[in-house]
């Protein structure tokens, strides 16, 4: 299991488009992506769940990895997070 | 009235649990190819921002929260897909809505929609009995959902109204793209209003008024009237074609700087996009635009357009606008120094980026891209160089792409003197007028004590336009305007007069221009053309003109 605390610096939180970008990046990898947010722990797979934390703005979240390609996986969902979650070519 | 399938609770027999599962997957399949579809065609027809509104819920629909609740139901209570379904959706829409946050209570609206569209295949109930009332009407309801509206008929809806909701739901937002009057969130609406009843659906004060009588109804529909035949007239001049009064057409087109001018752009008459300025996906901020993000972008006003052609301009900046992500040395004369291409073919990675970028969107749309600031047809050469090799990279990595019909801007005096040279490596040109005056007359126009030097109808620039016209012709190729002096209808005659096929302007000076142009014959315009030139000073030309409105 792996973990690493990001900040969302989307601009809107983690809400419409940057959680649907989460999502999908998420569901990608074969291990758990886990998200933690004050306390509430959900599946990055779930689009409803991620949206129900209602994580704003310039927030951190720690970021959980588990199974195979953990440590990949967690390498570029922190990618992705530093890059305001915004898809790259 | 609008009715909700009624979904009853069945006890299932044991045996079938799994089958019934089954049964929910492949109502979920289903209702994945209806969102799909749906939300392509409120691409084509409406935009990103409506097309976003489904595959948000293409998402929600294969959470595996919503699922997997929906499995539980029918395992634990051994009862039917439809009511699981229902039960499951339900739950956690209101589990949404239970937060302290606008959005997320927005976000239950997409979670019930999109439930009861399974538990609508799953029933087999069409959800499309709302979208055809049998004479015009106006649907009033305690809520309708995105999609409900979505699939109505406009000719025989003619507004709606909702008890609940509100104008920034995606109700609202999908009501308003479709031109459809709406009110949203009158509390006790339904009490007070009876199928039969005479509305007035007032969507600009959110009013919804109830059997007025015949003389305020009278006044609403002459207002309603009014509406209509001030938007007709509007429409009607913006729609003609700019053809002078013996034929000869000339396209007009709009300047845009953003995917929204667009349909501004459509609505003042442009025929086509004669220069989408990229900049804007690369000022402000920290990082270079990713090619997904620039391909989005180019791919969006492409679609807008829906045919009509738009002319993509590379990235055109210079010394005088640091970009923070961009190591630029500073220049003594940014003007004349690197900037447009020459800053691309310097910066090639980022230049190669957008290049990827439009020749996937070309694949998808009637695009034409132009490169800036060219003064040497080796840069052109180089240029060509480099997008056969981005198309083979393409090529290679199997990613669908189209070399686009490539083109320069004319706007150094060097290019436009030799532009024979040109069109044999590219098929169009686009001149523009701003900086080919500035460089030709050697003067600022935004300096003070030389501004009026830089006249854009100095016969310099004339004959120089004259030039590029006549090599043009004999090329066999195309040749539009797309400085200020395209938008000025003033300068419309000389324009037609000397033969260019295009001229690309802002929106709101469009019909204006139409208009000069529609006012004249070709023939007038050419003599016309012919005497400027030959003038002296940008003032007698500007006397020659005065001679045409007078």
């Amino acid at each position: 299991m792996r973990e690493a605390r990001v900040t969302v610096n989307t601009g809107v939180g983690l809400h419409a488009r940057p959680a649907a970008v989460l999502v999908q990046a998420a569901k990608k990898f074969a291990c758990s992506v886990m998200i933690e947010y004050e306390g509430q722990t959900v599946d990055a797979r779930s689009i409803l769940q991620v949206l129900s934390l209602g994580v704003k703005d310039g927030r951190q979240i720690t970021l959980r990895t588990d199974g195979e390609g953990e440590a990949e996986a967690l390498a570029a969902l922190v990618a992705l997070f530093e890059n305001g979650l915004v898809l790259d070519g | 009235m609008p009715g909700r399938p009624s979904v009853e609770k069945r006890v299932i027999a044991e045996e079938v649990v799994e089958a019934e599962i089954a049964r929910l997957h492949a109502a979920l399949q289903d209702a994945r190819e209806e969102l799909e579809a749906l939300r392509d065609r409120a691409e084509r027809e409406l935009g990103a921002e409506e097309a976003a509104i489904f595959s948000a819920h293409l998402l929600m629909l294969e959470d595996p929260e919503l699922v997997h609740r929906a499995e539980q139901y029918i395992r634990t209570e051994r009862c039917n897909a439809e009511w699981a379904q229902k039960r499951a959706g339900e739950e956690i829409a209101a589990e949404l809505a239970a937060i302290p946050d606008d959005y997320l209570r927005a976000r239950a609206d997409d979670v019930r929609d999109v439930s009861m569209r399974v538990v609508s295949l799953l029933s087999g109930v069409p959800r499309a009995a709302l979208s055809k009332p049998d004479q015009p009407a106006i649907i009033v309801a305690d809520e309708l959902l995105a999609s409900d509206i979505a699939h109505f008929d406009r000719s025989m809806i003619l507004g709606i109204a909702m008890q609940t909701g509100s104008p920034t739901s995606h109700a609202a937002i999908l009501a308003r793209s479709m031109g459809l009057p709406a009110v949203l969130g009158a509390p006790g609406l339904l009490d007070a209003v009876r199928t039969g009843d005479v509305l007035v659906v007032n969507g600009d004060a959110g009013e919804v008024i109830i059997n007025p009588d015949a003389a305020e109804l009278a006044t609403w529909e002459e207002q309603r009237r009014a509406r209509d035949r001030r938007r007709q007239e509007l429409q009607a001049l913006s729609a003609l074609p700019a053809a002078t009064t013996d034929g000869h057409a000339v396209e007009v087109a709009a300047n845009i700087g953003f995917p929204a001018d667009v349909e501004p752009a459509l609505a003042a008459g442009a025929e086509g996009v004669g220069l989408f300025r990229t900049e804007f996906l690369f000022l402000d901020r920290a990082a270079p635009p990713s090619e997904e993000e620039q391909f989005a972008a180019y791919s969006q006003v492409a679609r807008a357009l829906a045919g009509r052609k738009v002319i993509i301009r590379t990235l055109d900046i210079g010394g005088d606008k640091h970009l923070p992500w961009l190591a630029q040395e500073n220049e003594a004369n940014p003007f004349l120094g690197l900037r447009g291409a020459r800053l691309c073919l310097w910066h090639q990675e980022v230049f190669r980026t957008q290049l990827r970028a439009l020749l996937r969107a070309s694949a998808e749309g009637n695009i034409w891209v132009m490169f800036p600031m060219i003064s040497d047809v080796k840069e052109v050469l180089e240029i060509r160089r480099v997008v056969n090799e981005v198309s083979d990279q393409l090529a290679a990595a199997g990613v669908p792409h189209r070399v686009p019909t490539l083109g320069i801007m004319v706007e150094v005096p060097s290019a436009a003197l030799t532009v024979e040279a040109f069109l044999d490596e590219v098929d169009f040109v686009s001149i523009g007028t701003n900086d080919l005056t500035q460089y030709t007359l050697a003067a600022d126009r935004t300096n003070a004590s030389v501004a009026s030097l830089a006249d854009p109808l100095h016969p310099a620039v004339l004959r120089l336009i004259a030039h590029v016209v006549e090599a043009v012709r004999q090329a066999g190729k195309w040749v539009g305007v797309c400085g200020d002096l395209a938008g000025d209808p003033v300068a419309a005659p000389v324009l037609v007069g000397l033969g260019v096929d295009e001229l690309s302007m802002a929106a709101s000076l469009i019909p204006e221009v139409k208009a000069a142009v529609r006012s004249l014959s070709f023939a007038d315009a050419r003599r016309l053309a012919l005497r400027a030139k030959s003038c002296r000073t940008a003032g007698e030309v500007r006397e020659v003109l005065q001679q045409v409105t007078a």
